[in-house]
């Protein structure tokens, strides 16, 4: 029972870590070759504007969630309005299980096969999104405690091979806008658009406070500009932009004799993981939670086993590393869509609600 | 607590004592997969070789020499060699005619011959990149002699130790500043960047010593175009802001230790042409004199020497366009991405860099004076 607002936070900011360094950085550097912090900027601001839309939205229609607010508009669009939702979210672990056992083979787990990893992976989600919202929430708080020492450890240590001249020009003079249309950039999005949509589903036990939202939304930021500029100032563009994933290597550079452990990679690459697991778990409860809302007669355990089996059936289908690039390229209009207009619909939604609200106060 | 609360809280989590014990088995279950092994294969059956050697034979086909530190009590290392087109290639055959499993996840150094160097080593580096078993930090070095004969003084002088190379290199072990340090990541960054490019350690199995430093190479995309003397890489490391503790003779007068350098920059771009002027302060203490020179002199000399070397060795790199201080990275804030991109080429020869060098004397040892 949390009445402050920290779980909600707390799995906010979470689901981002677990997110932002891996995929991220390389899809920025393909999309940008200077400049990088004026999209991250761009991207950032887009983002804390979705969130404190879509939060005022569901503060105005207290103890109701989305599903509820979207339904008094009518069945009709409550189908065509969430629809789009969970096919978005639907792709979205299918890429992000698929992308991070590609990751995990990569850089530690040579021998094992792909699909045992992805077993293990929405094995996890799936134990986490039967278990429910609220023990996910503590888990998340778990999480943070367990692992945030970790990450920071690492993060500082990864400024040992920094060239700050790497910063400079801060703006380029041939700077263009053209990125914010190049397919990467889009694609570059989804760190930004997909792990937030679940705070309009909360059960009413935990609440959000509006305040700490956004305090945890700032305590991206740093984040955000890390996970770049940490390769950036490394590498510098034209040999970041030739690593799949850039942050990582970022930190295999890193040589400290007086550690023990030769490369601190791992520690780095399993305290997201566990960060990402709950972003899957989170994902998975969202579709389940959709589909409970859409087709009330079928028991949660079994709809959740076939969600589960459905998506790693069709994450297992997937050929290669080029078509799951595609996969995120399909789904760039879904992604503008939940990123955006979603919130947006969520904000007219609660503000008539809190109109009429007022109005009917005036009558009585 | 209401009862909205409490409907909740049921909804929840469902405390029920069977749903637990459930839990608490799928739990104990789930143990074997923590450790998240798969094929794995035993300490004792994977070779994990310390040292690689890279060279050409005369057929144009690579050699690859591996140093695996031995288990067993009669010889320290074992080294292995085998020829073909691709290294993982070679690697490949090298575990099929071994016993065990060849392992490159603690490769420390690779070695390269001087004709691979010359021929550049850009795919040896992106396969070392690509790889996922070897590290980026892996450590790079030219050899001045043939490989074959290298690693054969080699095995015989390691009859102690089987790290005796890694040891050379290592910041915590026998590094000097005298010496390059050069990493994987760091050559493939010299191959794809705009402005910097890297030195290599050349070394030799020496005389009384194992290894013997001969200077260090200019490389340039990952070819080796040139090369430059212990002083001179000194000096270098002094610009990267690694040479504390490196030792130099100033003529005739003493020898100094530099016990920390600072650096700082002003650049500008006049009619397409770079400027530069570096200011380098160094703190030195004094090792030992030889008559009684005064202080200034003693600095006067440093300085003249340093600058001297340093020239010396930007003239060489700039006639070779190898940009080995990264002085192109000052430059970043005048000029635009396409005109970094002929930095090394069009902008760098015609730089007109100017070093000023500043030493302050921190103390003099245990004597009051010279």
């Amino acid at each position: 029972m949390d009445k402050s607002g920290y779980q909600a936070t707390i799995l906010y900011v979470v689901c981002h870590m677990g997110l932002i360094f891996f995929l991220y950085p390389s899809d920025l550097f393909t999309a940008m070759d200077m400049g990088h912090w004026i999209g991250i900027g761009i991207s950032y601001a887009l983002h804390t504007a979705a969130l404190y839309v879509y939060l005022k939205g569901l503060t105005w229609t207290a103890q109701k969630n989305v599903v509820d607010m979207f339904r008094s508009t009518g069945t009709f669009f409550t189908w065509l309005l969430l629809i789009p939702v969970f096919f978005y979210f639907g792709i979205a672990i299918i890429i992000t299980l698929r992308a991070y056992s590609e990751m995990l083979t990569l850089v530690f787990l040579s021998s094992t096969p792909l699909w045992a990893i992805q077993l293990l992976l929405i094995g996890i989600a799936f134990l986490m999104a039967w278990q429910g919202m609220a023990s996910m929430a503590r888990t998340g708080v778990l999480l943070v405690i367990l692992f945030s020492f970790p990450i920071l450890f690492v993060l500082c240590l990864s400024f040992q091979n920094v060239d700050w001249y790497y910063l400079l020009p801060i703006i380029d003079r041939e700077q263009t806008f053209h990125f914010l249309i190049k397919p990467d950039f889009l694609v570059s999005l989804f760190v930004y658009a997909g792990g937030f949509f679940f705070l309009g589903l909360l059960p009413p036990s935990i609440h959000i406070s509006l305040k700490k939202m956004m305090l945890g939304c700032l305590l991206l930021l740093p984040m955000f500009l890390l996970s770049v500029y940490l390769p950036l100032l490394t590498f510098g563009q034209a040999t970041a932009e030739l690593y799949e994933f850039p942050m990582l290597m970022t930190i295999d550079t890193v040589n400290i004799t007086w550690l023990l452990f030769d490369r601190i990679t791992i520690f780095f690459l399993l305290s997201l993981m566990a960060f990402a697991m709950l972003y899957l778990g989170v994902t998975l409860w969202i579709l389940l939670t959709l589909t409970k809302r859409a087709i009330p007669v079928i028991p949660n355990l079994y709809l959740l086993i076939v969600l589960t089996a459905g998506l790693f059936a069709i994450s297992m289908a997937i050929p290669n590393w080029d078509f799951l690039k595609k996969l995120q390229g399909w789904i760039i209009p879904l992604r503008m869509y939940i990123f955006l207009i979603v919130p947006l619909i969520t904000f007219i939604i609660g503000w008539r609600h809190k109109h009429k609200a007022s109005r009917t106060t005036e009558v009585t | 607590m209401n009862k909205s609360d409490i409907n909740n809280s049921h909804m929840d989590n469902p405390a029920k004592p069977r749903t637990a014990i459930k839990l608490i088995l799928l739990l104990v279950g789930a143990v074997p997969l923590l450790a998240g092994c798969w094929d794995t294969k035993d300490i004792n059956h994977r070779s994990l070789p310390v040292i690689m050697g890279i060279s050409l034979t005369e057929e144009n086909q690579y050699k690859v020499f591996l140093d695996i530190p031995a288990t067993n009590e009669t010889s320290s290392v074992n080294i292995v060699s085998e020829t073909g087109d691709t290294i993982n290639d070679i690697i490949d055959d090298i575990s099929m005619n071994m016993e065990t499993q060849v392992d490159l996840l603690h490769l420390k150094i690779v070695i390269a011959d001087k004709n691979v160097a010359r021929r550049g080593m850009e795919d040896i580096i992106s396969a070392f990149n690509r790889s996922r078993d070897i590290s980026s930090k892996t450590l790079l070095a030219i050899s001045d002699q043939p490989l074959d004969q290298f690693f054969s003084d080699m095995e015989a002088k390691s009859e102690q130790n089987g790290s005796i190379i890694y040891d050379y290199f290592e910041k915590n072990a026998g590094w000097n500043p005298q010496l390059a340090d050069t990493r994987v990541w760091q050559m493939f960054r010299s191959i794809h960047s705009y402005t910097h490019d890297v030195i290599v350690p050349i070394i030799r199995s020496g005389q009384s010593t194992s290894i013997e430093c001969l200077g260090a190479a200019i490389i340039k995309n990952g070819r080796m175009t040139g090369q430059i003397g212990t002083d001179e890489t000194l000096v270098a490391n002094a610009f990267y802001g690694k040479s504390a503790f490196g030792k130099i003779e100033v003529m005739d007068s003493a020898t100094v230790q530099i016990t920390s350098n600072r650096l700082s920059h002003h650049s500008w771009l006049q009619d397409g042409k770079p400027y530069l002027r570096s200011h380098l302060r160094l703190k030195v203490t004094i090792l030992d004199s030889r008559g009684h020179p005064t202080e200034t002199q003693i600095k006067e000399k440093l300085e003249e020497l340093l600058t001297l070397r340093l020239n010396k060795m930007f003239r060489k790199t700039q006639k070779e366009q190898a940009d080995i201080l990264a002085l192109g990275q000052y430059f970043r804030k005048h000029l635009t991405r396409e005109q970094l991109q002929d930095w090394r080429s069009g902008y760098y020869p015609n730089l007109d860099f100017k070093l000023r060098i500043t030493t302050v004397v921190e103390n003099r040892g245990n004597l009051k004076h010279l």
